[in-house]
């Protein structure tokens, strides 16, 4: 699962009022090279909720982001950040852990790479 | 900006709309500038569009909508609206639109976890109007395919981000041992954040959803996950086939089945004596071999040639004997023996029969759960607004597409 996935994802228990973000657990992060796309970046980084997408990259060991969302402009220009933005958004992947609901606590488990967002018969 | 004139579109015969792959565009007037991309790009021209007479549908579209909501009409040849004999889960108040019926549980979910590599081998071939969409998004897209199966169509545009999302563990492992991203998860129930994707799609999934609130949730899922103009392309089967021979060994839901579908979670039945069909017995079919077929026999692989039992509508829909369309089939998949495990699903399947040996073909007999969808069915209830309809005939069997935009506003500007 890549940090662009978990920046989507959602807790979808019945009752829960907010289930994003939810707060990560690892036990196995694995990093894949991927070929980096300016324009992609570009495009992706209005929809992303830094926070959670920064907190989330430092619980995966990569402490290279800001905390604070950067201006826009500054992914016209700035290739160094762009380079560090696409490696914790698109490289960064969790093999083995958990993804846990913010309210409920409930674990949803990640296992090589899959997360399992279905829900029991009780929580529908 | 400036749509399309709608005089501009020729009326099709009155046998098109009988015979074909529907492609049903919904747009929202407030789109703006993510329509006007849209509608621009040249890989989807409106050239490829040959539309139904705005009208015609319009009418069609409030005939349907003003009849009682909590039940489901399907039109006959005469027009007479009849109650589908399928109750609705509002009826059986007590069991949440998200829970998964028994019928869907033994004869959709165990079948493609089953099945699943074999499956996947046999689903190559990339439809050219879902590539075509796929291909019109603009870059940095983030794309929703739900019930993305072994992941046919993630990645198809490389300037896109595709997140996959399948009930079935087997071919989500398929889909992220190629590179994807992809989950487990629900189309009931997405766990997508509302207004995140900026388009998403469903093919050939939503007719595996045994209830109307089921499909319906389903696509008020889809339209959720997309912000407000973002774009949703669904596919399901039709109930209208061209070709009879492609109506093949489709099993129609009799009562023996309905007692099953009948389990502790399952929509109750409304009038199980209005299950009059009986089923098609098994005919002779060309030989099923072990072999790869190429895409075109793997897009035919489950509707075999065989003589078509059923009494056939002027509109080549499927119609029982007193009359009513038959919608609900159980579609027969051939997993060859040396494909099906010995000690696994398929062993487990064939003990307590929800799957049986075929020897003359040398494989296990799974059944499918379809909901075949009847003309309009798609459209009512949406959430967005009627723009045109495309109709078009496919080498694949028919099937209804529907391209929804996101309107979150009741005005428009």
């Amino acid at each position: 699962m890549r940090l662009l996935t978990h920046n989507m994802l959602s807790s979808n228990i019945k009752g829960v009022t907010n289930g994003f973000p939810l707060r990560i657990e690892v036990e196995k992060v694995v990093e894949k090279e991927v070929e980096i796309n300016h324009d992609f970046l570009r495009n992706i980084f209005p929809k992303i909720d830094w926070k959670a997408f920064s907190d989330a990259s430092r619980i995966m060991g990569y402490v290279e982001l800001p905390e604070e969302a950067p201006e826009p402009s500054v992914l016209e220009s700035d290739l160094e950040f762009l380079r560090k933005f696409h490696h914790a958004l698109l490289e960064l992947h969790l093999e083995e852990g958990a993804l846990v609901c913010p309210e409920t606590g409930r674990k949803f488990p990640v296992n090589k790479g899959i997360p399992n967002m279905l829900l029991h018969e009780d929580e529908v | 900006m400036k749509f399309p004139s709608l005089s501009s579109f020729s009326s099709p015969s009155p046998m098109d709309h009988a015979q074909c792959l529907r492609l049903m565009v919904f747009n929202s007037l407030r789109a703006g500038r993510y329509i006007h991309r849209f509608w621009g790009t040249s890989t989807l021209s409106l050239d490829s569009f040959c539309a139904f007479g705005y009208p015609v549908i319009c009418s069609r579209m409030k005939e349907i909508k003003v009849k009682d909501a909590s039940t489901w009409c399907t039109l006959v040849p005469d027009g007479e609206p009849h109650i589908q004999s399928v109750c609705e889960d509002h009826k059986c108040s007590s069991v949440s639109v998200k829970s998964t019926p028994e019928i869907e549980k033994k004869y959709v979910h165990r079948v493609y976890d089953a099945i699943a590599p074999h499956f996947s081998s046999t689903r190559f071939a990339k439809w050219p109007k879902v590539a075509a969409f796929l291909e019109s998004l603009p870059t940095g897209s983030l794309v929703l395919d739900a019930g993305c199966g072994n992941g046919k169509y993630l990645g198809l545009n490389s300037s896109c981000y595709f997140i996959g999302c399948d009930i079935s563990p087997p071919l989500i492992k398929i889909c992220v041992d190629k590179g994807h991203e992809a989950l487990v998860a629900d189309a009931v129930n997405l766990p997508y954040r509302t207004n995140f994707g900026d388009a998403a799609i469903s093919i050939a999934v939503l007719h595996h959803l045994s209830t109307e609130n089921r499909r319906k949730k389903a696509i008020e899922e889809l339209v959720r996950v997309v912000r407000k103009g973002g774009l949703v392309l669904i596919t399901v089967w039709a109930v209208e086939q061209e070709d009879k021979s492609l109506l093949t060994k489709w099993t129609p839901l009799t009562e023996k089945h309905v007692e099953e579908w009948r389990g502790p979670r399952s929509p109750c039945v409304r009038c199980p004596s209005s299950f009059s069909l009986e089923s098609i017995p098994e005919t002779e079919e060309n030989g099923l071999s072990g072999h790869m077929k190429d895409s075109r026999e793997s897009l035919m692989e489950d509707m075999q040639q065989s003589a078509c039992l059923n009494p056939q509508n002027k509109d080549d829909s499927l119609v029982s004997k007193d009359g009513r369309s038959q919608q609900e089939y159980f579609v027969p998949w051939h997993l060859p023996y040396h494909r099906a495990e010995v000690s696994g699903a398929s062993a487990v399947a064939l003990a307590t029969g929800l799957a049986k040996k075929d020897d003359k073909k040398g494989a296990v007999v799974y059944n499918r759960y379809y909901h075949v969808f009847g003309e309009g069915e798609l459209e009512s209830g949406s959430l967005c607004t009627l723009f045109m309809v495309e109709f078009g005939f496919s080498n694949m069997k028919n099937e209804i597409k529907k391209l929804l935009v996101k309107d979150t506003s009741p005005s428009l500007k």
